[in-house]
């Protein structure tokens, strides 16, 4: 318990007192505080365990870079795992609890695992893990709650989203000194340009600009004020505070998350912007010692902007140990605030006579070329041990705080998922944007400024700023001089990868197995793949793994990072359109009606369609039976509005036609349909229905519900590139229909009751013949067509029409026994007809020998996929082949989706010859029956074998036959 | 992503549905020949995965429903030729 409140200073507002737990305390904190900075002033120093060795450790950074602060924030369904407590805002009633410790952080069962570290090498879990496979499920239960994911809600989200897109001229990414010099720049060039401007904190101004700092001859504070002011007169500019990027996307598409208050918790922003000006400012990098993690080490940046920020100090006594001249300045600022500086230790020969000459006026003890070599204490920071780099006597300091500055690494992530590369600069031993990444690329690429390009002078940043808002090329990066080397180790336990226990000991093990590249070297030890995407660690690691294989660390490259840069709510992503809003959900105009008629109603692609309709005390299947039944006996009626409809209409129909489908077209007579299939270009069955030729130069096409767009597109295909030239307008109209189907043996004195103004006897409308004309005061459109086997009319009328069609056919059709019928009775129709559907018979390797279609296909026209029906592998006589089943004891049901095998003796693997497609109870046959594909089953017709579905352990021996259980010579349906 | 359509302009790849290689249709000559055949094979499976320029059909189905042409460097995903209607 060392941190401390400064009775004064920092930009929080005393005069508001907040109350908030933590791990179950009561603590008490101020307007302006994150989680983490009223914890560090509550003197909480113990924050987490970390992942794998169950270590205590305590707050390191400032903000999104932090690996150590995970918290579940939030009670109930508003829990929220994972969160830094860097980012956290601290509100009225926060409830927040570390993640990774059982019972508690301070006495940590788990912590045991830190004695067996040495047992748990880079790669343990593949190395140990492994046998017998058959535990895995146990061993992965046991890994993840030792590992402390955090825990989703179980109940669901009860917060809104929003969502937004927006196209703008020039999006800006970091609201700091280069990123508001942009803005402002390329507002001033012209105001009409279309600029948002995001910041991730609530205030603008960023992170990596002290505010006393002089910019523009005014203090910082000040000119950040006055760009606020200038950039929120302009209209056409948009300011987002609080709002992260959080990936770079094809086509200069960026994802925000907006935090929002009120009723909406969070908004995302897709933007797709011209130009984008990357001002992500930079990461501080630590510095490595034995012991590393102990709580109480921290970069000193971080420490530096607690202290100013909030006044919340992270110690009393410091050690800063560091290799880059920004540490100093942490130094001085934090002994002004109040905290004692007991060393600067510097692994640098050479230190600046001016930092030295400071150092000597506050009286702070200065050692060059010295090194930490590791921190002691028990539960947090005590002290530390310091060697001179050539090696010599040790020194140690008593200190309750070691800060680290191992000089800046560029957050230039944004700029490598955009695609651009990193380079290695030897002066910033850091990796850098590389602005030739976009050299030979039509649009303009993502420009990098101020410290996110490597700048880190205010007059370096402002330039680079407004350069980039200017849309002039970047300004090239000063400075030949090598500075702030990488420090890699000392004694003990030296800490790569924080969050996931990654020590430089794990990666030079890597290193020595044989692992090279660093995204396997990544991989194998886990460096940087925890939730801060290693933001602290990646570089540190890049150094370690090359220095293990005696390489500078240009030459090793970098691990690329990938979207999110930081974890994502789902809610975020999905915004409102959750529940009713996910999908589209289109209703036939008499989906009324079948809701008020107890219909079990179903999703068929976007469609909602009637499964069956329950009648009381009553199971599903009888109602399919009875449904299915009545069709067969008396008659049905059966809504398929949902079938795809195009209208087709020119002199040159019937030869797109005859290209789309494998049989011919151009004889079909007026007033007559045809059954047609198509194939792709492949061979396989693509589509089946009906074309009608209406008139001459007018067709009308029926496709499956869930083709209907594709087949649309496929025709608009042939029209627009296969086939130029046709003359032939496609519009589909399966919105402007409704359509229904009257099917059983009465279903012509049904439709003859209905009084049309057509003859509907058998000479006048045969199978496969159309009728036009009213039915009652509706014009409607009859089609003799049958998917169920029976005699059959498809009745089509104008939409708007349908539902009185409808009623007036129910109407009439008591006296003859008619029953609506839904999906389920509509597919034991045709399953016992044997007609294939797409998705489940023709599942896209099916070609229409496979389906008995062979007699279909025309040998005299060409057509789309004609050409691959000739490969060898397509005329093999052992292809899968459509047959029917029935199981060999007739009161047994054959499972859905089995395998076909030969037999059940033998030892596995068994061979699979097929496998089941469609099931359902017959009740023409008073059994089960099914669709197969099977090897060579036309030839095995007869035979037995068994479905076997290894997903519910049933077997059930089987008897191949033909796919038509009922009326094999179609007499119903013509008669 | 967006992508150039001929007849709407620069519109959300949301609207467009992929054609893959714009590539020619070898000719539609009655009955499958031996000389035939690798040209066809060509077209249906044997096609190129170029790291670079690619001309592809896309279909604005949300749109005005054209089939058009375009160009697309598959490294960087940017469209760097006129299309063609």
């Amino acid at each position: 318990m060392t941190g401390w409140r400064a009775p004064t200073g920092g930009r929080i507002d005393r005069s508001r007192t907040i109350d908030f737990r933590f791990n179950g305390r009561a603590y008490t904190g101020h307007d302006g505080d994150t989680l983490a900075s009223a914890l560090l002033a509550n003197g909480v120093d113990i924050v987490a365990r970390s992942f794998k060795y169950h270590r205590p450790r305590g707050i390191v950074a400032f903000g999104a870079d932090e690996p150590n602060a995970l918290v579940e924030v939030g009670e109930g369904s508003r829990r929220t795992p994972n969160l830094k407590a860097t980012q956290v805002r601290l509100v009225p009633g926060l409830v927040a609890r570390s993640q990774n410790c059982w019972p508690s952080v301070n006495f940590d069962i788990m912590a045991i695992t830190g004695l067996l570290a040495p047992f748990m090498p880079s790669g343990f879990y593949y190395k140990t893990f492994k046998w017998p496979v058959s535990a895995w499920p146990f061993y992965e239960r046991l890994i993840r709650n030792a590992a402390g994911m955090g825990r989703a809600p179980a109940a669901a989200d009860p917060d809104a989203y929003d969502s937004v897109h927006r196209s703008v001229d020039l999006l800006v990414i970091g609201g700091g000194l280069a990123g508001l010099a942009a803005a402002r720049a390329a507002a001033q060039a012209d105001a009409g340009t279309r600029i948002l401007v995001v910041d991730e904190l609530a205030e603008f101004g960023g992170l990596g600009t002290a505010d006393t700092a002089v910019v523009d001859g005014r203090d910082y504070r000040d000119w950040v004020a006055d760009a606020v002011a200038a950039l929120s007169a302009v209209p056409n500019v948009t300011l987002l505070p609080r709002t992260t990027a959080y990936g770079h996307y094809d086509g200069n598409l960026v994802g925000l998350v907006e935090e929002c208050d009120g009723p909406v918790r969070q908004r995302r922003w897709l933007v797709h912007a011209d130009r984008i000006v990357l001002a992500t400012g930079a990461t501080e990098r630590p510095l490595l010692f034995g012991g590393n993690d102990r709580p109480g080490v921290m970069l000193a940046s971080a420490a530096r902007l607690y202290a100013t920020r909030h006044a919340a100090m992270a110690g009393r006594r410091a050690v800063v140990f560091t290799s880059d001249d920004s540490g100093y300045e942490a130094a001085f600022d934090l002994r002004q605030a109040g905290v004692a500086i007991a060393a600067i230790v510097d692994p640098r020969a050479e230190v600046g006579e001016a930092l030295k000459g400071r150092c000597a006026a506050a009286g702070i003890t200065l050692l060059a070329a010295h090194r930490i070599e590791s921190s002691h204490g028990r539960r947090r920071v005590s002290g530390c041990t310091v060697r001179p780099i050539a090696g010599g006597q040790p020194r140690r300091f008593t200190c309750d705080l070691i800060l680290t500055a191992g000089g800046w690494t560029p957050a230039a992530q944004l700029f490598t998922h955009a695609g651009g590369r990193l380079r290695h600069d030897p002066a910033l031993a850091a990796l850098v944007p590389d602005a030739t990444s976009w050299a030979g690329r039509a649009s303009t690429g993502m420009i990098a400024v101020g410290a996110a390009a490597g700048v880190y002078d205010v007059a370096g940043c402002l330039a680079s700023g407004q350069a980039a808002g200017r849309g002039e090329p970047p300004l090239g990066i000063g400075g030949s001089e090598a500075r702030s080397p990488i420090v890699l180790g000392g004694t003990g336990k030296c800490f790569v990868d924080l969050q996931n226990d990654v020590t430089v000991a794990d990666i030079a093990l890597a290193v020595r197995e044989g692992y090279r590249s660093i995204e396997h070297v990544k991989r194998y030890t886990t460096l940087g793949m925890g939730t801060d995407q290693g933001k602290l660690a990646g570089l540190t690691g890049v150094a370690v793994a090359a220095a293990a294989q005696g390489l500078a660390p240009a030459d090793l490259g970098n691990s690329r990072p990938r979207p999110p840069l930081s974890p994502v709510t789902f809610g975020a992503l999905a915004g409102p359109f959750v529940g009713p809003l996910s999908s589209p959900a289109r209703t036939t105009p008499m989906h009324g009606w079948h809701e008020a008629h107890g219909a079990l109603m179903a999703n068929v692609g976007s469609w909602r369609r009637p499964q069956l309709y329950r009648r009381e005390a009553e199971g599903d299947l009888e109602a399919v039976i009875r449904e299915a039944g009545n069709v067969r006996r008396a008659v049905g009626l059966t809504d398929v509005s949902t079938l795809g409809k195009i209208d087709l209409q020119g002199p040159d129909v019937a030869r797109l036609l005859d290209h789309a489908y494998i049989n011919g077209f151009a004889s079909l007579a007026p007033g007559r349909c045809r059954y047609g299939v198509m194939l792709r270009e492949d061979g396989m069955v693509l589509d089946d229905g009906t074309v009608t030729r209406l008139t001459a130069e007018r067709w009308f096409m029926t496709t499956t519900t869930g083709n209907a767009e594709r087949i649309h597109a496929h025709l608009e295909r042939i029209r627009q590139i296969d086939l130029r030239g046709l003359d032939v307008t496609i519009t589909p109209v399966t919105e402007q229909w409704g359509a229904m189907a009257v099917a059983g043996p009465r279903a012509r004195d049904l439709l003859a009751a209905l009084r049309p103004d057509f003859a509907v006897d058998n000479e006048a409308l045969p199978f496969m013949a159309l009728a036009e004309g009213r039915i009652g005061d509706i014009a409607a459109r009859v089609l003799r067509v049958s998917f169920s086997g029976e005699r059959a009319y498809e009745i089509y009328t104008a939409a708007g029409d349908a539902l009185a069609m409808w009623n007036t056919i129910l109407a009439a059709g008591t006296s003859f026994g008619l029953m609506p019928y839904g999906t389920e009775a509509m597919m034991t129709l045709r399953i016992e007809k044997g007609l294939f559907v797409p998705g489940f018979e023709a599942d896209g390797r099916t070609l229409p020998d496979d389906l008995g279609l062979a007699r279909m296909v025309s040998t005299k026209k060409e057509f789309v996929g004609r050409r691959s029906l000739r490969r060898p592998a397509f005329v093999a006589p052992d292809r899968k082949q459509l047959v029917g089943l029935m199981a060999v004891d007739r009161t047994q049901a054959i499972p859905r989706g089995a395998q076909i095998v030969r037999d059940l003796g033998g030892a596995p693997p068994v061979a699979m010859e097929g496998h089941v497609t469609s099931v359902t109870y017959s009740p023409e046959l008073g059994r089960w029956i099914a669709l197969a594909l099977v090897a060579g089953g036309r030839a095995a017709l007869g035979e037995t074998r068994v479905a076997a579905s290894p997903l519910t352990g049933e077997t059930v021996p089987v008897t191949l036959c033909p796919p038509v259980f009922v009326d094999p010579e179609g007499e119903r349906l013509r008669g | 992503m967006r992508i150039p359509c001929p007849n709407c302009g620069s519109r959300s790849l949301a609207e467009f549905s992929y054609g893959g290689a714009a590539l020619d249709r070898p000719p539609g000559d009655i009955g499958p020949s031996p000389e035939t055949a690798p040209a066809w094979d060509d077209f249906v499976y044997r096609r190129d995965n170029p790291a670079g320029p690619l001309r592809e059909l896309w279909f604005h189905a949300a749109g005005c429903r054209a089939w058009f042409v375009a160009t697309r460097d598959t490294r960087s995903l940017e469209f760097i030729a006129e299309v063609t209607p």
